[in-house]
């Protein structure tokens, strides 16, 4: 299983890294390493958490380098708080700067949303408000990122369960423009994009006609689950824990019909099922790609 | 707005921030996902205790030690100190030494690299106790009162033998060939631990304790420590790498 075919590729993307192929990735779960490195036509490419491997040495960075070497790697980073109150930690950019020049990486991403406050770190990817002193502080922070790290960077849009009161700007309105001010890309997670509008009543489309899609360097899929909040409204969840449903891959097609073939990476972080049926996901993923690159040469 | 929020984040008794509840969502992934990074690097501890007695520890761990770096395998920390001094366990001080040793499996498997010493002759084995030498970087010791390592592996390895009742254990976890391991240190080895926890030869060892333990005893218990590459060559550490 080959990548679609490059020369029916949408151009790379003028501002983001860019240089993910154009074809599936797989989030690289420790369980499905051995049998995909065994066989990397699997895949395209692959994604990592930088945290993951911040070792000083050992068996992980070996690890590190037989994935870099097998596939273009994407490093996907969860602990900068891109959005947060507080200055960067130089700390973590020296870590996450070690990491890039080891792996030499063909993408970095980070998120659009705070992690850190006041010396602790919440292991999660917490909302911002959308208001102009926080576009501000993002842009300060992913230009100082992007210097530091000598990579333009891609950065993603978030899946949230609240929204402020204070939020002035409209949520692709606000990314479009970091990218521009920035000259960093975007990371479309369909999936996060699917979650925010079922649970803040957005409408996907007006949200996608506010963004210019060639600054998507990568676009993500993955599970959500359903509960009820304390109103009993049916509030979803981004939990990475169950597959890929049917209206996000419905998504993701007309993402890639408007905007063209990109780099897809399936997501997939906790009740890991055996390989055999990401590569399924995977393989719906293909399909919608092949799909959409005949319709483009026709 | 972050002030506050992060502030309810960690204090369950804190009512919801929103009229909808929506906010517990971020409260409960956040105790959830550090719990099971606990779970992740306590295995043994979350056996000997059971499981929902684990769950509640942890979560009142979590409130009272959030996380202070973004690396989740460093998370747990101060775990084993929190054990010690938390009353309803006092009568297991065990349960303490079990989580070092835990712990110390974890940041050893992410430890920096060193080449270790090359023993292959008498000739080289002689020169060893010339070159100033010190723990590998993965190397933690755990001194405890109880049978700790033993009590470790029979929580976690099926065919371990049962914990001597009353036995203190000096335990050795480091980093071998890349995989982390665990072995009971010799009476001996405690002086040559302690003697390379920072650089030194082993020769300077020897001109302090020329008697007891003997001479002899001490050089085949530093051979045996440098063949399994507890102790190394000081010189050979990639500067700037080192935890």
């Amino acid at each position: 299983m080959s990548g679609v075919h490059p020369t029916l590729s949408a151009p790379i993307p003028p501002t983001g890294p860019g240089r993910l192929p154009p074809g599936v990735g797989i989030g690289l779960k420790r369980a499905h390493c051995e049998a995909l490195l065994a066989d990397p036509s699997l895949v395209d490419f692959v994604e990592i958490h930088a945290e993951n491997f911040m070792s000083a040495g050992g068996p992980n960075l070996i690890l590190l380098d037989r994935i870099a070497e097998a596939w273009p790697l994407s490093i996907h980073g969860v602990g900068l708080s891109i959005g947060g109150k507080e200055r960067l930690d130089r700390e973590h950019l020296q870590r996450l700067r070690r990491l890039i020049d080891r792996s030499s990486p063909a993408s970095f991403s980070e998120h659009l949303a705070w992690s850190s406050h006041d010396g602790v770190y919440f292991n999660d990817l917490l909302p911002v408000v959308y208001d102009t002193p926080t576009l501000n502080r993002v842009i300060a922070n992913i230009n100082e990122a992007q210097d530091f790290l000598g990579v333009r960077m891609l950065l993603e849009n978030p899946s949230t369960y609240v929204a402020f009161s204070a939020s002035s700007w409209h949520e692709a309105e606000f990314l479009q423009q970091i990218a521009q001010s920035t000259g960093c890309g975007l990371l479309l997670d369909v999936n996060n994009l699917y979650v925010s509008c079922h649970n803040h009543d957005w409408s996907a489309q007006d949200w996608l006609s506010h963004i210019a899609l060639d600054l998507v360097g990568e676009v993500h899929v993955a599970g959500h689950e359903a509960i009820q909040d304390a109103e009993g409204q049916t509030l979803l969840i981004d939990s990475h824990g169950d597959p890929v449903g049917e209206p996000v891959f419905e998504l993701l097609e007309h993402v890639i019909s408007r905007g063209g073939i990109r780099p897809v990476l399936v997501e997939r972080d906790n009740d890991i099922p055996p390989l055999s049926e990401l590569l399924r996901e995977t393989d719906q993923v293909r399909q919608i790609l092949e799909r959409a690159a005949c319709t483009a040469v026709l | 707005m972050q002030a506050s929020f992060a502030h309810a984040l960690l204090d369950p008794e804190l009512p919801s921030v929103d009229e909808h509840g929506r906010f517990n969502v971020y409260r409960n992934n956040l105790r959830i996902t550090l719990r099971n990074a606990l779970r992740t690097t306590f295995p043994a501890v979350e056996k000997l205790v059971g499981e929902d007695y684990f769950s509640a520890l942890a979560l009142l761990y979590v409130e009272r030690h959030p996380p202070r770096s973004p690396i989740m395998t460093e998370y747990g920390h101060d775990f084993a100190a929190f054990l010690s001094t938390f009353s309803p366990l006092s009568d297991y001080p065990y349960l303490t030494d079990v989580a070092r040793i835990e712990l110390a499996r974890v940041q050893a498997y992410h430890a920096a690299d060193t080449d270790n010493f090359r023993i292959d002759s008498e000739a080289s084995a002689i020169a060893a106790l010339d070159i100033p030498a010190m723990l590998h970087p993965s190397v933690t010791v755990v001194v405890s009162e109880n049978p700790a390592l033993s009590i470790w592996r029979s929580q976690l390895e099926p065919d371990a033998a049962p914990p001597i009742p009353d036995a203190t254990e000096t335990a050795i976890i480091w980093r071998q060939d890349n995989l982390v391991t665990e072995m009971l240190a010799h009476a001996d080895d405690q002086l040559l631990l302690q003697h390379f926890a920072q650089s030194q030869t082993f020769a300077a060892l020897i001109s302090e304790y020329p008697d007891d333990p003997s001479a002899e005893t001490l050089i085949a218990r530093f051979i045996n420590l440098a063949i399994a590459g507890i102790i190394v060559p000081t010189h050979t550490t990639i500067e700037g790498e080192m935890k």
